[in-house]
């Protein structure tokens, strides 16, 4: 339907008065609704609002001024109409919320505001509130007991027993409880009432009543805000029958004020009641405890549902079930059937677990006893186990006693040794020695209903010493313990061959309760010990324990070994020698550690024996020093002497070890007089130290990795040459051994120069020999060729001159002269392939620069 | 033996000739005096020569070579100069300071990069000390590739470098290194009286050295070398690395064990590859054919420590290698004598004649880059590299160039 109000159907503002202004919305609105019409959604519409406008024009109202009035009398309409509905309302409720303003407004269309119908509706008498208060959801646990003796005394409202009529002269609840002039109700006032009350004579039979009432409320009183909730409770389960009974709002609230309720806060109260949405979280929270077994509480909150809710309906079947599972559970144990019954209650109880006198009637009915109950020493204590109760239902928790001498028949007998636990073991820490113990079992569902006992054979609680541990010296031994308590003396009896089987299988050793020592034995001998602990009984007998062995082996002290040394071997192995003094007892191992050990130190051969051992038999020098040959990894080693004897190790003196590789893969290639070497280094070397006769050179690895190896000039002569790693160290360096390679010699270099021979023989050439050192020349040819390049060999040319072997002397060159004949060639000279001179393979004849040694 | 003086200026990234176009400059990108600051952006033509994508300041020509320029964008004042053609940015100084592009070429499995690696990082220790001068990287780029691509897996790793890609694939810059050495005093000054006086402190005198790793597929034929090599026409020197392990006569002098290289098609055969380099080099040169090429080639023969053991113990190659602060021209001539008939041992002399009827300048070396036979696994020797004249062939262009002394 096109909207009444003009101005909202044209889109202007209320106060609109240009006429230009005017027409020019109107027919832009009239445009959009002719657009509309083309839209199969809109048409209906546009054609309608088109009419309209088209008898408005007719009517020639489409101007300012029309609307104007038009509108006026369309506002003044729908307010009567207003102010009708609001008082129509004021006859059934007092207050109202947002809801029924919204339900006005809807009504009544665009013409009225908000503010019209909240003025409309005060002006009928109806308060508008923003919210409603928020009302206990269920009855007070105590509201129950509280309503039953105020029916007794025929009081409608609980602060009437304490505060008397000033309650029917008004008071306020909501935000706690004040009469209309001010006097509250807490601990000082119900006090008060108590005294008053406690002066009435036992034969009032407004006594007891009025007490209870009291205690309750006193009750409610000391928890924070308890009392009020109880109090506001009491006003709404007044009113809740005519809630359910279908009363008006106004109805409702009269009902809550003639309890005294201030006229306002009853017409709140009212109205919240009814409200949808207090209705709805109701029924949530009833779901919930459904859900969640809690029939008790579910009932309690179903109480504030209408009649004919369905949600009543399933509360009330789920306690039907509850009940007629319980009469079942009693029919049972009347026939003697008590598990049959626990099992039917357990039932009931996963229904309504929040009923307490459920599980108590549970609780009462005792399990089935435990069986097989034993006891047995553990040490120094006694453990008891059992299997448990074969209950079918109830949290089954056991209590264990300990009788002395007889079994308990009850709980209360004997000695208590756990009252509660769900295991089926305990251990009796502080059962006394030498008694005999009976231990037995009993079992109950939570409460103090117990079962029969199962009861264990009974055990004589004799323990053993503690901590036995044997010391041993130059042909003695000893032991110390630690004894129980109750002990009256400790036996000690001694074997040689064998453990003792018993404490009459030995010879007897004295002995304190704590320990004893054995002289007089001899050294290297393995000596048993059983130590029995014995134990005063109540007749005046002794009983002893079953004993513990302990075993020691007589032995003089153990020097430590204070001069281990290691040294090479002398060669250039990696091998090391470890030599020590023997000391007069014991044997020596040799064990590797990152860090330095105590010398002097004792420890137990275990621990010795589990030291990392350098494997090996050490060999009896001349000396009679022990020498054992090391073969250690790369790395830094700590190598310690530990003298280990059969009772303990003693830890000598320790020295430390460099082991490190030496380089790899060294090789030397002469040039001449140098010597370009090169090698393997091996991990964490940082340099390298080069040694040959009269020669040293350190060179670091970056430095020969970036400048390519090492370059010696070492001479003429075989050199041998050897590569020591180096390895940095905190306090120094450590140096590997060598790496050698041995360098052969060079022969003797003699170069010639050939010149011409002067400018008089043209065809004639001379050559001068140089040598370095002394030595005697070969004989020599000259050879002429014609190739491309000079000879490299005298087959290449012919042979145009020999020269006789001569000795040479240094800065006495050797000269000759020869002939060369026509024409381009190449001259060269060589050692006589023919010669018969044994130096001539130990001379290098160097050429001179291939321009000499062209004939052109 | 100089080569003729070159006129033109080359890119030391791109090898196009430069020195007759417009100076480029690239702005800053940082905020200028007047308060402004040029955005970055992609350079279409940096990213399809240098294969740079990301977005860089604007570059500008201006009309002269001048050290600094003005953004006409932002007014900003900027001293990055690029080249013309390729857009990438050139060294400082460049123009202003000798710029030599000196290109490796070789066959495959020659040891180009494996060689190149070990030059410079033996110019950057021994040699760099021996010589008193000093190589660096000449920019970001060098720096970064050198260190990180080259001298860590050979180096730091001890494993051989990954064959090298094909100078088609456009992302693979050349190295450029600057070479400072002290100037060099006339003979007659420089005395025992002149070092210690004041003119004992020589000016600096820089060298921009531009290596371009080629690939040896790039020399399979003549076509290939031209379509990819092209830093060749540019280059100052040529260094051509050959394998002589290749040649017949020569494997069967290796020493035991020596890893010998796949024997490739013909196309890999040193002569063949010689032939190849000439050719190209020729028709650069083909409006004088009557005349001999006179760029200096260097013809350097590789893995020589695999045939040491052959040599007599009075051959050039066993003596040891010249230590002086200076190039020792009589050592060189010595070893190029020995090569030449160790050629004509190993083959023949076709190299030879090659080299003598078309080049005015050329020299043969034998080196080792590593100085002993990688591993099967293609690792370096764990004694670790130790180089056998790996320098004399770069010492013997910079010589050629004048940048260092001879003797």
């Amino acid at each position: 339907m096109p909207p009444a109000d003009l101005y909202a159907r044209y889109g202007l503002p209320a106060d609109i008065r240009d006429q230009a202004a005017f027409e020019r919305q109107v027919a832009s609105v009239v445009a959009f609704w002719r657009e509309l019409k083309g839209r199969r959604m809109y048409a209906r519409l546009a054609d309608m609002l088109l009419t309209a406008h088209a008898d408005l024009e007719r009517a020639g109202r489409l101007t300012p001024n029309s609307f104007a009035a038009r509108h006026a009398e369309a506002r003044k309409a729908q307010l009567e109409r207003l102010a009708r509905l609001a008082e129509d309302e004021a006859r059934a409720v007092t207050h109202a919320g947002p809801a029924m303003v919204t339900r006005l407004l809807e009504v009544l269309g665009g013409a009225v505001s908000e503010a019209d119908v909240t003025e409309a509706l005060r002006e009928a008498g109806v308060t508008i509130v923003d919210a409603y208060p928020e009302l206990p959801a269920a009855p007070h646990p105590k509201q129950a007991d509280l309503a039953r003796y105020l029916d007794q005394l025929d009081v409608r409202f609980s602060a009437v027993v304490v505060l008397g009529d000033a309650v029917s002269r008004g008071f306020r609840i909501l935000g706690g409880f004040r009469l209309t002039d001010g006097t509250p109700l807490g601990q000082a006032e119900i006090a008060a009432a108590r005294l008053r009350i406690a002066a009435l004579p036992y034969s009032d039979p407004a006594k007891a009543p009025s007490e209870n009432v009291l205690a309750i409320l006193s009750a409610a009183a000391r928890a924070p805000g308890d009392l009020d909730t109880l109090l506001l409770g009491e006003i709404v389960e007044r009113l809740r029958p005519f809630v359910r009974r279908g009363f008006l709002q106004r109805v409702i609230a009269g009902q809550a004020h003639e309890l005294g309720l201030h006229e306002d806060e009853a017409g709140l109260i009212a109205a919240a009641m009814l409200a949808p949405d207090s209705l709805g979280a109701l029924r949530q929270k009833v779901e919930d405890e459904l859900a969640r077994r809690r029939l008790r509480s579910a009932q309690l909150l179903a109480v504030g549902l209408p009649p004919e809710d369905p949600l009543r309906e399933r509360v009330a079947a789920a306690d039907a079930e509850v009940a007629a599972i319980i009469r079942r559970a009693e029919a049972a144990q009347a026939q003697g059937h008590p598990e049959r019954a626990a099992a039917l209650l357990a039932e009931a109880i996963a229904l309504a677990c929040d009923d307490t006198a459920l599980s108590e009637r549970l609780a009462a009915i005792p399990p089935p006893a435990p069986s097989e109950a034993s006891a047995r020493m553990d040490r120094d204590r006694v453990r008891i186990t059992w299997k448990p109760s074969q209950a079918t239902a109830g949290p089954v928790r056991y209590l264990v006693t300990r009788g002395r001498d007889q079994p308990a028949d009850s709980p209360s007998q004997g000695v208590a040794v756990v009252t509660d636990t769900q295991r089926t073991d305990v251990t009796d820490a502080e059962a006394p020695p030498g008694a005999e113990l009976y231990y037995s079992v009993f079992a109950a569902r939570g409460g103090e209903a117990w079962s029969l006992p199962a009861t264990a054979r009974p055990v004589t609680f004799t323990p053993d010493v503690a901590d036995a541990s044997p010391t041993a010296g130059d042909a003695s031994t000893g032991a110390s313990w630690r004894p129980h308590p109750g002990t009256d003396a400790v036996h000690v009896v001694r074997r040689e061959d064998r453990p003792p089987r018993g404490p009459d299988d030995g010879t007897v050793v004295e002995a304190s309760l704590t320990g004893f020592a054995d002289s007089g034995l001899r050294n290297g001998t393995e000596y048993y010990y059983l130590i029995a602990a014995s134990y005063l009984q109540a007749g005046g007998q002794h009983c002893r324990s079953a004993g513990v062995v302990v075993k020691a082996m007589p032995e003089p002290a153990l020097r430590p070994v204070d001069d281990l040394e290691i040294t090479g071997r002398g060669d250039d192995t990696q091998v090391l020698l470890a030599i020590w003094t023997p000391p007069p007892y014991g044997q020596v191992l040799l064990v590797r550690s990152d860090e330095p050990m105590p010398t002097g130190a004792r420890i137990p051969p275990a621990e010795a024996a589990a030291l990392p051992q350098i494997p090996g038999i050490p060999r009896r020098g001349t000396d009679g020093r022990d020498v054992l040959e090391l073969r250690l990894p790369p790395g830094r080693h700590q190598v310690t002497a530990v003298t280990a004897g059969y009772n303990a190790a003693v830890i000598g003196n320790g020295t430390e070890v460099w082991q490190v590789e030496q380089v790899r893969g060294l090789s030397a290639d002469r040039m001449h007089d140098d010597v370009r070497l090169g090698w393997i280094w091996p991990d964490h070397a940082t340099d390298a130290l080069v040694r040959w006769p009269g020669g040293e050179h350190r060179c670091s690895r970056r430095v020969y990795h970036d400048e390519g190896g090492v370059v010696l000039t070492v001479g003429a002569a075989e050199t041998a040459i050897e590569v020591h790693a180096i390895y940095p160290r905190r306090d120094g360096q450590v140096v590997s051994a060598a790496a050698r390679c041995l360098v052969p010699g060079r022969g003797v270099a003699i170069s010639y120069r050939i010149r011409s021979a002067g400018w008089w023989r043209r065809r004639q050439r001379a050559v001068e020999l140089v040598t370095e050192r002394a030595t005697r020349l070969p004989a020599l040819v000259v050879v002429r060729a014609t190739g491309p390049y000079p000879p490299d060999d005298p087959s290449e040319g012919e042979t145009i001159e020999r020269v006789e072997p001569r000795d040479m002397t240094p800065g006495q060159p050797t000269r000759f002269r020869f002939a060369v004949g026509r024409g381009p060639a190449w001259l060269a000279c060589f050692v006589d392939p023919e010669g018969t001179e044994a130096q001539a393979r130990r001379i290098l004849l160097f050429p001179p620069p291939a321009e000499e040694m062209r004939i052109r | 033996m100089r080569p003729p003086n070159r006129t033109g200026v080359n890119c030391p990234y791109c090898y196009e000739e430069i020195s007759g176009q417009q100076a480029w400059f690239r702005c800053t990108g940082r905020i200028s005096p007047s308060g402004k600051r040029c955005p970055a952006e992609l350079d279409p033509v940096l990213r399809d020569r240098a294969g740079f994508a990301g977005a860089v300041p604007p570059a500008f020509a201006v009309g002269h070579r001048k050290s600094a320029a003005t953004c006409p964008k932002c007014g900003g004042k900027t001293g990055f100069t690029i080249c013309p053609v390729c857009r990438r940015r050139l060294p400082v100084h460049f123009g202003r300071v000798g710029s030599r592009l000196i290109v490796p070429v070789g066959a495959k499995e020659a040891g180009k990069s494996v060689f190149m690696t070990v030059l410079v990082h033996e110019l950057m220790h021994r040699t760099g000390q021996q010589l008193n001068a000093a190589i660096t990287g000449a920019d970001d780029d060098t720096r970064q590739q050198f260190t990180q691509e080259y001298e860590k897996p050979l180096y730091r790793e001890s494993r051989l470098l990954s064959p090298t890609t094909t100078a088609g694939d456009r992302s693979r810059p050349p190295l450029v290194f600057r070479f400072t050495s002290e100037r060099r005093l006339p003979r007659f000054l420089d005395g025992p009286l002149v070092q210690a006086g004041p003119l004992s402190r020589r000016d600096p005198q820089h060298t921009l050295l531009s290596f371009f790793d080629t690939a040896g597929e790039d020399l399979r034929s003549q076509q290939s070398t031209e379509q990819n090599v092209h830093p060749l026409t540019a280059a100052s020197g040529v260094l051509l690395l050959l394998d002589p392990l290749q040649m017949r006569g020569a494997r069967e002098l290796a020493a035991p064990g020596t890893r010998l290289p796949t024997p490739g098609g013909s196309g890999d055969e040193p002569a063949n590859v010689l032939e190849i380099v000439t050719d190209v080099l020729r028709g650069q040169d083909g409006d004088k054919p009557d005349r001999r090429i006179g760029k200096p080639l260097a013809i350097v023969f590789t893995k020589m420590d695999t045939l040491l053991d052959s040599l007599k113990a009075t051959s050039p190659l066993l003596q040891p290698p010249p230590r002086g602060r200076y190039f020792d021209e009589r050592d060189s001539v010595a070893v190029h004598t020995e090569i030449q008939r160790l050629l004509a041992r190993w083959e023949g002399t076709r190299i030879d004649q090659i080299a003598r009827l078309n080049y005015d300048t050329y020299r043969y070396f034998g080196v080792s880059a590593l100085g002993e036979s990688p591993t099967e696994d293609n690792r370096v020797s764990a004694r670790g590299i130790r180089p056998y004249r790996v320098t004399s062939p770069v010492l013997w262009l910079l010589a050629q160039f004048g940048t260092i002394p001879v003797r």
